[in-house]
């Protein structure tokens, strides 16, 4: 599975990677999910249940050290699917693009506009 | 967009440690903390700015047409559009403030746990400013109980906010930091040195020079004269922090009242002691010395005090006390009675009488001196027939509705380190879940639902009869309707 940020390549090192960038808000950030392939990167048993399956997986967010909270992680992250469709979670299991929107000038206010 | 008159530095002068207080704590007095540690800053050879900063922050929140919304932050960190501009120009300023006075160390003083979202923040835009600031916080605001630990601190030292978390009595360890002994008990542990009898009798008098006076409703000067607790109530986490009482000779104390009045003009004492009395052969020279001069000047220079009170058995010298107590110029007394039941009262550890209850209160009657009760209920062994026994004693004494203030409060938590808590399991208490107030007693039918229930009914009783209560309290009304709705 390909992930990019705003079109710069994450090549996670033991499944695992962190980006970082220095950005002045407001900004938005891009994050494009590709090249998984259904039927073949997720596996399911016979009664129908996924066993196995390719997904990035976000696992913390922070902006200036202030991670945005679990409700921000699990409730706000909305996945644009190839297929038009949207899910909303942190765990991306489909090709597509999630836009980040950082649209306050500050980060405090950012941080606990996101987090409220 | 507020700018502190307490911060400004006109002259561009520098200070080696800024020491404020950290909004959010409703207080229309000064909190003293900064100017209790200014001369010990002092005392270690640095130059210090010490002010109350939440002073200006309340005052001008409090005037604020959008107040609530304001208070949603400081508790719960809530930010609401019409506010986020005016709490971002509040915290930047605050820093720009303090850093404009060029200090190596910036000391915040959190009162209480509500100061944690702000202190958090102040702390951010100072390091942002200026990486090279020490940044030490202190203060019971730290802890989520007294006895600790502050994950909130080692969260924010973490984060790199914060360099030093400095706990208990923090005068001899902040001179030893400032000496760069930065291994001293206190500092970054949670273990802790109280101050000895003789080290509280020498710190300074606090220096409140950099207050801004103009700010506070009222113009009264806090003052302390013991640490600690002669008793050893069994709900009490106060003693488990502070287990020695330690108190200041009557001279000393009155000497201080004296120096600060000819010094700010201000004549009116808050005592921070838990109990101004604990040591009663010192408290009745304190108000000897009081009486004396009160009774010697006119009326205008009187000085007048309020603070912590306990009752004990009334005896032959009782009169003669609450005479003293009178012309040395009490206002108001909060005595932490915890329950009207004598059976209780005595289980708590607080063994006086109820006979002795109504000779203090005619005293205090007479002499016209408020008395707050301060109330605990649902105890750990208290029934619905205690309760009733409440409901006629405030029946009962109706006659005092003009000297009570009563006081309910969140109906008994309890708190790591008690002697509740110690004892858990041979009270027959069941733990419910992880807030204080999550017990059960089976054996009585004793729920946090049904304990809410007790002090709502009783504060509604005391409003029906005419006794003033503080139930408007809000931290108290909040958590009985939490509990009432199973939430805790």
């Amino acid at each position: 599975m390909n992930l990019t940020v705003n079109d710069e390549v994450l090549n996670p090192v033991d499944n695992y990677v962190l980006f970082e960038k220095n950005i002045q808000l407001p900004e938005k950030l891009s994050i494009k999910t590709s090249g998984k392939i259904d039927g073949k990167d997720t596996k399911v048993d016979t009664d129908g249940n996924i066993v196995e399956d390719m997904y990035i997986q976000i696992e913390n967010i922070s902006l200036d050290d202030f991670p945005l909270n679990e409700i921000y992680l699990h409730q706000r992250i909305n996945l644009l699917t190839e297929k038009g469709e949207t899910n909303t979670s942190n765990y991306i299991g489909f090709n597509g693009t999630v836009n980040l929107d950082f649209v306050e000038e500050n980060v405090f206010a950012q941080v606990l506009t996101l987090n409220n | 967009m507020i700018k502190f008159n307490c911060l400004d530095n006109i002259n561009n002068e520098q200070r080696d440690v800024v020491i404020v207080t950290v909004p959010w704590t409703d207080s229309g007095i000064p909190l003293m903390a900064p100017a209790q540690l200014k001369p010990i800053v002092e005392n270690a050879g640095m130059t210090c700015l010490a002010t109350d900063v939440n002073a200006e922050v309340f005052s001008w929140a409090s005037k604020h047409v959008k107040v609530d919304d304001l208070q949603r932050f400081f508790f719960d960190e809530k930010l609401n559009d019409n506010v986020k501009e005016d709490l971002f120009d509040l915290f930047k300023n605050m820093a720009e403030q303090i850093l404009q006075w060029k200090p190596r160390i910036v000391g915040l003083s959190l009162f209480s746990y509500v100061s944690q979202h702000s202190a958090k923040w102040l702390s951010w835009f100072l390091k942002k400013l200026d990486p090279t600031v020490i940044v030490i916080v202190g203060g019971a605001g730290c802890m989520s109980t007294f006895t600790g630990p502050s994950e909130y601190a080692e969260d924010l030292i973490n984060a790199g906010w914060v360099d030093y978390h400095i706990r208990g009595d923090g005068e001899h360890a902040l001179y030893q930091f400032l000496k760069n002994n930065r291994q001293y008990a206190g500092i970054n542990s949670l273990e802790w040195r109280e101050l000895t009898k003789d080290e509280m009798r020498a710190v300074p008098m606090p220096d409140y020079s950099q207050y801004y006076f103009d700010t506070y409703q009222k113009k009264v000067l806090p003052i302390t004269g013991s640490r600690g607790c002669v008793r050893k109530c069994t709900f009490c986490d106060y003693i488990a922090n502070w287990k020695v009482f330690n108190w200041r000779t009557a001279d000393d104390i009155f000497n201080e009242m004296i120096l600060q009045y000819n010094k700010y003009g201000i004549k009116y004492f808050k005592f921070s002691d838990s109990l101004t009395n604990g040591n009663m052969k010192e408290f009745v020279k304190l108000t000897e010395l009081l009486s004396e001069y009160n009774l010697s000047t006119t009326p205008e220079h009187r000085l007048r005090w309020s603070g912590y009170y306990i009752f004990r058995e009334h005896n032959k010298a009782t009169e003669r006390e609450w005479q003293l107590v009178a012309d040395s110029g009490v206002e108001n007394l909060a005595v932490g009675i915890e329950n009207l039941n004598q059976h209780i009262r005595y289980d708590i550890g607080k063994k006086f009488s109820n006979e002795a209850i109504d000779v203090h209160l005619s005293y205090a009657q007479k002499h016209g001196i408020k008395i707050q009760l301060l109330n605990i209920v649902g105890y750990v062994n208290e029934t619905q027939k205690d309760i009733e026994f409440i409901k006629d004693w405030l029946r009962t004494h109706t006659q005092y509705i003009d000297t009570l203030v009563m006081t309910w409060g969140g109906t008994l938590g309890i708190f790591p380190n008690t002697w509740l808590e110690r004892n858990w399991k041979e009270l027959g208490l069941v733990r419910t879940g992880d807030h204080p107030q999550s017990w059960t007693n089976p054996a009585i039918g004793s729920t946090p639902e049904r304990r809410a229930n007790w002090a709502k009914d009783i504060n509604k009783l005391c409003r029906e009869l005419g006794y003033t209560t503080d139930d408007d309290n809000l931290v108290s009304h909040y958590l009985l309707e939490l509990l009432i709705h199973d939430t805790v």
